[in-house]
C-alpha cells in the first residue's frame, strides 16, 4: 500500500497530465468499487492497460474503491436488488439476460447491479473533482513545497543530486 | 498526446496465450473434480482436447469409480467426443450438439480403490441394505398341497365327523349323567311286587274293628303316597327319555352322514379338479419377473432424477457467498445441459451394444423434446437381436415408455424352484421377450409376453405329486408365460399356457391318484366313525321307554285298589248274619 501510495505521490509530482491521472483514477476506482471478477472488469482492464491513463493512480483507486465498497456494499446489495427487481426494467432485464454476454455480465447480481451503477453516476463528476484536485495540488502545494526552505535544503544536499543523477540514467 | 499504449495489449495476450494451453489442463481438473463431486468417487482422465475451431472437446479414457464397490468402476469409457458449444460452456450451460462415446463399458476391475480419501463410509453403506427383492421360490409344500396324502390331510383338516364324535359323545354323557340320577328314584320290579302284596294284605284281609280298619286306612293311603311318588319318577324317566333320545339319533344321524360331509369339503378345498394346479406357472416364474422388474425399477429409480425437471423449483432470488444475492430470469434460450445427439457404443460381456440417445436434458420443457434412446444389436452373444426405445417425456405430465424386443435369447440354467419336496430348474431354452412398459399420467401399463421354445426342464422330487408334476413338465418344449401389471412391479400377474399343458399332461395322472386318495379317505373316515359306535353305548336308552311304561301301568292298577267301606262292611255282616237267623227258623 505504501508502495502504491508513494508512486502516485511522484505521479502527482510530475508532469504527467491531469487528464490523464483523473481518467486512470476513475477507472482504478470503477474497478475497486465493483465485484473484481466481473466482466466489465475485464474491460477497464484492458482500456486501462492498453490506453495512457496513469496506472499507478489506478492502482491508487483500486484500493481507495476496496475500502469505500467494504463500507457502503449493503448499500449497493439493495440497490442492485431495487433496480433488478423494478418492473419497469424487466423488459430489459429479461432482454439482456437472453443473450451470452449478458450471462457472462453477471448483472443480474445484487452487488454487481448496484455497484455499477453508483460507479457509472459518480464517475465523470469524481473525474473532474479528481482532475481538479490535481491542477490545485499542483498549483498550490506542490508549488509552495517546491519553495519551502526543507525543500530547498533537500536539492541542495549531494544524495539527492546523486539519486537524481542515478535516476536520469535509469529511467522512471 | 498519443492515447494508445501499445504495449498494453502484451498482458492480454500472455493471459489469452495461458488460458490457450491452460484449458485442456483446467477442463480436465474441472472435469475430474465434477466427477468427483457427482459420483463421490475417484474420477480419472487420461487426456483431453480442445479444438477450439472446431468447438469440440475429446477426453480420452475416463474411468468413474463405484463408492459401492470400490474395486469395480461405475463406468468407463476409451473415448468421448463432444461439438459443444464453447461460449455457452464458459458460462456453464453444457450444450453439446454431438456426442460420441465409444467402447463403454460398467462394472471393469480397477487397480485402486475407488474410494476418495478421507471419505468415511455411512452407516447405511455399512449394512449394505440390498436393494434386490427376494425370489419368492415356489411355496414350501405347496405343490404338496396340491397333492397330499390321505393321511396328511386328516392329520391336517379340521374335520366335521370328529367334530360330530365330539357333539355326540358329548350329549351321550350328559344323558347317562341326567339317567342315573333319576334312576335311582325309580322303582324296581321287587318294589312294585311288594306294593303289591302290601296293597293286597291292606284291601283283602278281614276288618277286625273299626280302628283295624283306620289303621288299614292309614297303611293304605301311605303306600299310595309311595307309590304316587314313584309315579312321578317314571313320569320324569319318561320325559328325559322323550327329550334325550330325539337328540341322540339325530347326533348319530350326523355323524354317520359327516364322513361324507368331509370328503366333500376336502375334495373342494384341494381342488382335485383341472383348475386346481394353483397356477403353477405364476408359482415357478412368478420370483423369476418380479426380480427382473426390480432390478429395472432400481436403475430406473436411479435415473429418474437426473432427468426430472428441475428448473422450476429454483426460488427466484438465490442468495450467494458472502454478500448479494442472483436475481433469476426465465431462460428461454437454453437449458443448462442438453445433448441434442449422442452416440455410444457399449462393451458388455454378451458383446457389442450402439446406444442412440437424443435430446438428453432434465430441462425438457425448455428443449420442448421428450427424451428419446434406442437400442440395437445383433451381435451380442447369446441372443439374435436386441432392440430397445425408451421414451421419457416430462414437457407437461409424465409420460413413459420402454419396449424391449430379445429374439432368441438362450437361457442358460435358471432355478425355478429350491423347494425341499421339489426342486426344479430349467435347463436351457431360447426365449422370445417382448416387453412394453407404459406410464402415462398416473396409468400404468406393463405386459412382457416371453415365448420358450425347446425348454429342458429338469428337477428333483420328493413325494408323488411332485414327480408327477415334473414328469409333465419334462415332456414340455414350448410354451409361453405372460406378466401383465398396471400397478408397481409388485403386481404382475403371470399367466401362461404351461398351466393347461401340465392339466392335460396331468389330467389322467391326477385323476387315479384322485380317486386313490378319496377311497382312504372315505375308508378312514368311515372306520373312525365305526369304531366310535362300536364303543360308544348309544342305545343305552332304548330298552328303558317299555319298562317304564309297564312299571308306570302296574302302578295305575294299584293306586286304584281301595277299602271297602266299613259300615257296609258291618251292614253285610249284620245281614248275612240275620239271613242264617232267618234260614234257621223257616
Amino acid at each position: 500500500m505504501l508502495k502504491v501510495l508513494l508512486k502516485a505521490l511522484k505521479v502527482l509530482n510530475s508532469d504527467v497530465s491531469p487528464n490523464q491521472i483523473a481518467a486512470g483514477f476513475i477507472l482504478g476506482f470503477f474497478l475497486g468499487l465493483t465485484p473484481l471478477l466481473s466482466l466489465h472488469n475485464l474491460i477497464i482492464l484492458f482500456i486501462i492497460c492498453l490506453s495512457r491513463v496513469n496506472i499507478a493512480s489506478a492502482l491508487l483507486a483500486v484500493l481507495l474503491a476496496n475500502v469505500v465498497a467494504y463500507i457502503l456494499d449493503p448499500i449497493f446489495n439493495q440497490t442492485g436488488l431495487f433496480l433488478l427487481q423494478h418492473e419497469s426494467l424487466q423488459a430489459i432485464w429479461h432482454a439482456i439476460y437472453q443473450t451470452d454476454v449478458g450471462k457472462l455480465s453477471k448483472f443480474n447480481h445484487t452487488l454487481v447491479m448496484g455497484s455499477c451503477f453508483y460507479a457509472l453516476v459518480t464517475s465523470i463528476p469524481l473525474f473532474f473533482v479528481a482532475k481538479m484536485l490535481i491542477i490545485k495540488y499542483r498549483e498550490r502545494i506542490l508549488a509552495a513545497v517546491e519553495k519551502s526552505r526543507a525543500m530547498q535544503m533537500l536539492k541542495a544536499s549531494k544524495w539527492f543530486q546523486r539519486a537524481q543523477s542515478v535516476q536520469s540514467v535509469v529511467g522512471e | 498526446m498519443k492515447i494508445i499504449r501499445p504495449a498494453g495489449i502484451i498482458p492480454f495476450v500472455l493471459i489469452i496465450l495461458g488460458v490457450f494451453f491452460a484449458a485442456e489442463w483446467l477442463v480436465k481438473k474441472t472435469l475430474v473434480a465434477a466427477g468427483e463431486a457427482a459420483f463421490d468417487a475417484k474420477v480419472t482422465i487420461t487426456d483431453v482436447e480442445i479444438d477450439f475451431l472446431e468447438q469440440r472437446l475429446s477426453i480420452h479414457h475416463m474411468t468413474v469409480g463405484d463408492k459401492e464397490k470400490p474395486m469395480n468402476n461405475l463406468f468407463e469409457f476409451s473415448s468421448a467426443t463432444a461439438d459443444l458449444d464453447l461460449l455457452k460452456a464458459f458460462l456453464g450451460s453444457a450444450i453439446v450438439d454431438e456426442l460420441m462415446v465409444s467402447q463403454l463399458q460398467t462394472g471393469t476391475q480397477r487397480t485402486t480403490s475407488a474410494l476418495l480419501p478421507n471419505r468415511k463410509k455411512t452407516k447405511k453403506e455399512k449394512q449394505k441394505a440390498e436393494d434386490k427383492e427376494e425370489i419368492s421360490s415356489v411355496a414350501k409344500a405347496k405343490m404338496g398341497e396340491a397333492m397330499p396324502s390321505a393321511d396328511a390331510i386328516l392329520a391336517r383338516e379340521q374335520l366335521l365327523t370328529d367334530k360330530s364324535l365330539e357333539q355326540l359323545q358329548q350329549t351321550l354323557d350328559q344323558s347317562k349323567e341326567q339317567w342315573e340320577k333319576i334312576e335311582k328314584d325309580l322303582p324296581t320290579d321287587d318294589v312294585l311286587a311288594q306294593y303289591e302284596k302290601d296293597i293286597e294284605i291292606i284291601t283283602k284281609g278281614k276288618v277286625k274293628s273299626l280302628s283295624d280298619f283306620k289303621e288299614k286306612q292309614k297303611k293304605l293311603k301311605q303306600l299310595k303316597k309311595q307309590l304316587k311318588a314313584d309315579k312321578k319318577a317314571l313320569s320324569n324317566a319318561k320325559d328325559l327319555l322323550k327329550e334325550r333320545q330325539p337328540l341322540i339319533q339325530h347326533e348319530l344321524k350326523l355323524l354317520k352322514a359327516a364322513p361324507e360331509q368331509d370328503l366333500a369339503n376336502i375334495q373342494s378345498k384341494y381342488s382335485f379338479d383341472e383348475s386346481g394346479l394353483l397356477n403353477v406357472a405364476g408359482m415357478l416364474f412368478g420370483g423369476s419377473v418380479k426380480n427382473v422388474t426390480g432390478h429395472g425399477l432400481y436403475w430406473y429409480k436411479k435415473i429418474k432424477p437426473l432427468l426430472s425437471d428441475a428448473s422450476e423449483e429454483k426460488d427466484q432470488v438465490e442468495k450467494q457467498r458472502d454478500y448479494g444475492s442472483v436475481v433469476r430470469f426465465s431462460d428461454h434460450a437454453s437449458p443448462d445441459f442438453w445433448v441434442k445427439n449422442a452416440a455410444i457404443s457399449m462393451i458388455l460381456p454378451a458383446g457389442g451394444l450402439d446406444i442412440k440417445i437424443s435430446d438428453l436434458t432434465s430441462q425438457q420443457k425448455l428443449t420442448g423434446k421428450p427424451v428419446t434412446a434406442s437400442v440395437d444389436s445383433t451381435a451380442l452373444k447369446g441372443m439374435a437381436r436386441l432392440r430397445a426405445d425408451l421414451m421419457l417425456d416430462y414437457r407437461k405430465e409424465p409420460s413413459e415408455a420402454l419396449d424391449l424386443k430379445i429374439d432368441q435369447y438362450v437361457l442358460k440354467e435358471t432355478s425355478l424352484s429350491k423347494d425341499e419336496n421339489f426342486k426344479l430348474s430349467l435347463v436351457k431354452a431360447n426365449a422370445d421377450i417382448d416387453a412394453s412398459i407404459k406410464r402415462k399420467e398416473g396409468h400404468i401399463a406393463n405386459n412382457i409376453d416371453i415365448q420358450f421354445k425347446g425348454a429342458v426342464f429338469a428337477g428333483e422330487a420328493k413325494d408323488e405329486a411332485a414327480a408327477e408334476l415334473l414328469e409333465a413338465l419334462r415332456s414340455i418344449g414350448q410354451f409361453y408365460i405372460n406378466a401383465a401389471s398396471s400397478a408397481g412391479v409388485d403386481d404382475f400377474k403371470v399367466s401362461s399356457d404351461l398351466d393347461d399343458q401340465l392339466k392335460y399332461a396331468v389330467k389322467g395322472r391326477l385323476k387315479e391318484k384322485q380317486s386313490e386318495i378319496e377311497d382312504e379317505l372315505r375308508l378312514q373316515l368311515e372306520e373312525k366313525v365305526a369304531g366310535y359306535l362300536g364303543e360308544a353305548d348309544v342305545d343305552f336308552l332304548q330298552g328303558e321307554g317299555q319298562g317304564l311304561d309297564l312299571n308306570s301301568k302296574k302302578i295305575d292298577e294299584l293306586l286304584g285298589q281301595k277299602l271297602d267301606d266299613y259300615k257296609g262292611q258291618e251292614a253285610d255282616k249284620a245281614k248275612d248274619k240275620l239271613k242264617g237267623k232267618l234260614k234257621k227258623l223257616f
